[in-house]
């Protein structure tokens, strides 16, 4: 039986890096995949959307081609190389994991794993693994509700589903309007689909600012998109040709239906040493599964302190660069009890970017409007709008907001909030600033560079303390 | 060759100065006498001035530091002088500072004998073993040179609510202090947080200096004796009070203290009891010709004794007005050597923080001082001399303070 140091079990962006982290710091690694290296992000979320995106924004630049004086002729699309397009960039990706993994050592194992022990995996085709640690970054997968709103995977789809369609459906339903909804609303509306968007709460992308998901609505319904927001969807079913589904009490239907309505950790068939299980986690009572994730501690140790649990599988927020960063701090957390390097600090769950890449992109971090005045914040807000800024105007888009919001008392920006063109590239500024607690003044004292959209930035600011330059 | 600019003597006991303000920069060009820089020194903050007409080259002291008296503080070129690369100012061998400084009346009777009496070592290494400045592990953010390494909000969150952010000890990356780190501190409870005051560390100044040493030195060697008494004060309030409608009546600008009264009241009784008016001087008494009371003004980061001299011989208007000025230069560090050496007697006076009595330490070489406590409910106020047993036996001692008591009580006395 093969001994490691550590084992990690999935190669998302979570466990790959995780396992990159500990090889580096002196520590025998192997990674276990069942499917594709580099997991959700890379085959079937983050990156094929974004190349599906990126074909959107295309076709929406080609229908402006006019206003910039081009003459382009829109012979419609080959919805097909859009899909494969997409694939390529996925498997060229994967590719590159396999080849960070050899680069760093790190013995890739492939097979579906379970624990045999709390010291030893068994590996469906390869055998049993022998560890001192593992970490476990299985991911998650969309979540269904049994009966109520369930995928089928041929007329309902999943996102797995909804990004390699053998053909674009004319008329989709999207539930709900969260991050992974609107992208898809997005991709499919400038793709000419007629695009009904279901949301449950009074709001799209409820996790953002209230005044970002009202310019998000308007922008989305100017689209063509209809958005129900307050929706209450009943009896979801495939039909012989598409879906039906009762919105708001009326009889609907669609050629697809997307779901979109969470995701759920990846926790079943590892025969976790769950307290009832009764392995030999002497330490403690064993790991604890809640809510379909994983507990951990603030350095993602589970109830059996040598086995961690980072990413999805450990809960919200469901994000591949919280899962990364986890994987770090998980990794660096092992090599420091075993005397290589310092203790790890722990993240701040606080100054997490989200970005969602539908058109005009949503980027934000920190609190809201509302969140930090709900946590007993005065505020300071400052706004800048993209028509007042000329690189904007200039790329012909004029449509977009800063937001910031400061504590009135000591400065601290409290949250930065933006929607348009680039706002996913911009917001990096903003988390860099709060990751380093930088106040108003930090950012007034910067000379950014002109003509950019990052100038929105310090006019933001100036404006939120009512000396706005340019507005 | 270039003009080096050394830290002058200021006075007779200053063996080293503390560069304090530049008043001039690098390239100014300065005539003699122009002031230069300012110094404190033992006893007051003082100018240096340019000796001869140049251009500043450079400075080559920084500010703050103690330099021996001849050390260099700036090169000055000569007009169209070049001032080479290589140029080194060289140190000027200091003129050896009086050990203390000998009244002036003394200095032709004493002989140039070096004082037998050994100077008391004060303080010649640090004596509190343990000071709380450094925190216990993990060691704060206090930084070699004085730095804190701390985010900008945290900055601003220490300076809002008055913390510390040196006591701090930071959780962030290599240290740094955060606003989280700051969080409980006031309240206490945070693991991160010395919740202990901190003790601060203030080098000496060349004043604090010189007043350890030569009290040290008093306490220490001089054999000291006290005696107390309680002068009725009825008598000289209401004449006080006399005195100043009179004044007022006459538009001056004068109002008597009853410091300036005891002032006159000492001057008279040590005229009348003049083997009191002395000084010990090693192998002699120094009997003063004249009576020049020294008298206690606390300043910043200390005190000092300016001189009512020949008070004996002054009006009480006159002494007031003195005194004012005196105060008022005290205070602003702009006493003049002359303004604060010698001196025959030292007057202390406490009453204005409600005092009721206190002993003094003898300002040597003088032979004794007074210590005057606040009038009591029966206008009382009780007064401590603190007497030189060496120059000073008790009897002559009961007589001064008697007669001290007798003109504070028979007022009249005091404009006669």
């Amino acid at each position: 039986m093969q001994q490691y140091d550590v084992v990690v079990i999935g190669s998302g962006p979570g466990g790959y890096v995780a396992a990159i982290r500990a090889s580096q710091l002196g520590l025998k690694v192997a990674i276990v995949e069942r499917a594709e290296m580099g997991g959700v992000c890379l085959n079937w979320g983050c990156i094929p959307t974004k190349a599906l995106l990126k074909a959107a924004e295309l076709k929406r630049a080609v229908a402006h081609a006019a206003d910039f004086g081009l003459k382009v002729k829109d012979e419609g699309l080959d919805f097909a190389k859009i899909i494969g397009r997409s694939r390529d960039v996925a498997a060229q990706l994967s590719k590159g994991i396999s080849f960070l993994m050899k680069k760093n050592k790190i013995e890739v194992i492939k097979g579906e794993a379970k624990f045999k022990t709390d010291k030893v995996l068994e590996v469906a085709g390869v055998g049993e693994v022998g560890f001192g640690h593992a970490i476990i970054a299985t991911g998650a997968r969309a979540k269904q509700i049994p009966g109520v709103l369930e995928a089928d995977g041929k007329h309902i789809w999943t996102a797995r589903e909804a990004m390699v369609p053998a053909e674009l459906p004319a008329t989709l339903l999207i539930i709900v309007g969260g991050a992974i909804g609107v992208e898809f609303a997005s991709f499919y509306a400038a793709l000419g689909c007629q695009v009904t968007l279901c949301e449950a709460q009074h709001r799209i992308v409820p996790a953002e600012d209230e005044e970002i998901s009202a310019l998000l609505h308007k922008a989305l319904e100017k689209e063509g998109m209809k958005i129900l927001i307050n929706a209450k969807v009943a009896n979801l079913k495939a039909t012989k040709t598409g879906v039906s589904a009762d919105i708001n009490g009326k009889a609907e239907s669609f050629d697809r239906a997307i779901l979109a309505i969470g995701v759920v950790g990846n926790v079943e068939g590892l025969n976790l040493p769950t307290p009832q299980m009764g392995h030999s986690g002497k330490a403690s009572g064993g790991m604890v599964v809640e809510k379909g994730a994983i507990v951990v501690n603030d350095y993602y140790q589970t109830g059996v302190p040598h086995l961690y649990a980072i990413g999805d599988v450990a809960g919200a927020p469901w994000l591949a660069h919280v899962a990364s960063h986890e994987g770090v701090i998980a990794a660096e957390h092992i090599a420091h009890t075993l005397g290589k390097g310092a203790k790890p600090h722990p993240m701040d769950y606080t100054n997490i970017p989200g970005c969602t890449y539908c058109t005009p992109q949503v980027a934000s971090t920190g609190y809201t409007e509302a969140a930090a005045k709900e946590a007993g914040h005065k505020v300071k807000v400052g706004r800048f709008n993209y028509q007042a800024n000329g690189k904007a105007l200039a790329m012909g888009e004029p449509v977009g907001l800063v937001k910031v919001i400061f504590d009135e008392a000591t400065g601290a920006l409290l949250g930065a909030h933006i929607i348009g063109a680039e706002a996913t590239e911009m917001i990096s500024t903003f988390v860099l600033g709060r990751s380093m607690e930088a106040v108003e003044a930090d950012f007034l004292h910067a000379c950014l560079p002109h003509p950019t959209l990052s100038e929105m930035i310090g006019e933001a600011v100036l404006n939120s303390e009512g000396r706005a330059l340019n507005a | 060759m270039p003009i080096d600019l050394l830290m002058p003597q200021l006075s007779p006991t200053m063996t080293e100065g503390r560069l304090a303000k530049w008043l001039k920069s690098p390239g100014d060009a300065i005539k003699a006498g122009d002031v230069v820089a300012e110094v404190e020194t033992d006893k007051a903050t003082m100018e240096v001035e340019a000796s001869e007409d140049g251009v500043i080259h450079q400075f080559v002291a920084e500010l703050g530091t103690d330099l021996p008296v001849g050390t260099p503080i700036a090169v000055l070129a000569k007009k169209g002088e070049t001032v080479p690369a290589d140029y080194q100012p060289k140190v000027k061998a200091a003129p050896k500072a009086e050990a203390v400084s000998a009244p002036a009346a003394a200095a032709a009777a004493a002989p140039a004998a070096a004082a037998p009496v050994a100077a008391p070592v004060v303080l010649a290494a640090p004596v509190l073993p343990v000071l709380n400045t450094a925190s216990v592990a993990p060691v704060a953010a206090a930084p070699k040179g004085g730095r804190v390494v701390a985010s900008p909000l945290a900055k601003r969150l220490a300076a809002q609510q008055g913390l510390d952010l040196s006591r701090v000890v930071g959780s962030g990356p290599r240290g740094r202090v955060v606003a989280k780190d700051l969080q409980n501190a006031p309240r206490g409870g945070s693991a991160n947080v010395v919740v202990r005051r901190p003790d601060s560390v203030e080098k000496l100044t060349p004043m604090r200096k010189a007043i350890a040493a030569r009290l040290t030195q008093s306490k220490q060697t001089v054999p000291h004796f006290y005696l107390k008494v309680r002068a009725d004060m009825a008598a000289a309030l209401e004449f006080r009070k006399q005195l100043n409608a009179h004044y007022e009546a006459r538009s001056e600008k004068v109002k008597v203290s009853v410091n300036d009264l005891i002032i006159k009241a000492s001057a008279l009784a040590l005229a009348q009891y003049p083997a009191a008016n002395a000084a010990w001087n090693t192998d002699s008494v120094v009997q003063f010709g004249n009576v020049d009371i020294s008298v206690a003004v606390s300043i910043e980061g200390g005190l000092i004794t300016p001189i009512v001299a020949n008070a004996d011989q002054k009006s009480l208007g006159a002494i007031s007005t003195e005194m004012k000025t005196l105060a008022a230069a005290a205070r602003a560090n702009q006493l003049k050597p002359e303004q604060y050496t010698g001196g025959s007697f030292s007057i202390s006076n406490l009453g204005m923080y409600g005092i009721e009595e206190f002993a003094a330490i003898i300002n040597p070489p003088q032979a004794a001082i007074l210590a005057v406590g606040a009038a009591d409910e029966l206008e009382r106020v009780a007064l401590t001399l603190s007497v030189d047993h060496r120059v000073i036996d008790g009897a002559l001692g009961a007589e001064l303070l008697g007669a001290i008591k007798a003109n504070l009580e028979n007022p009249v006395g005091l404009v006669l």
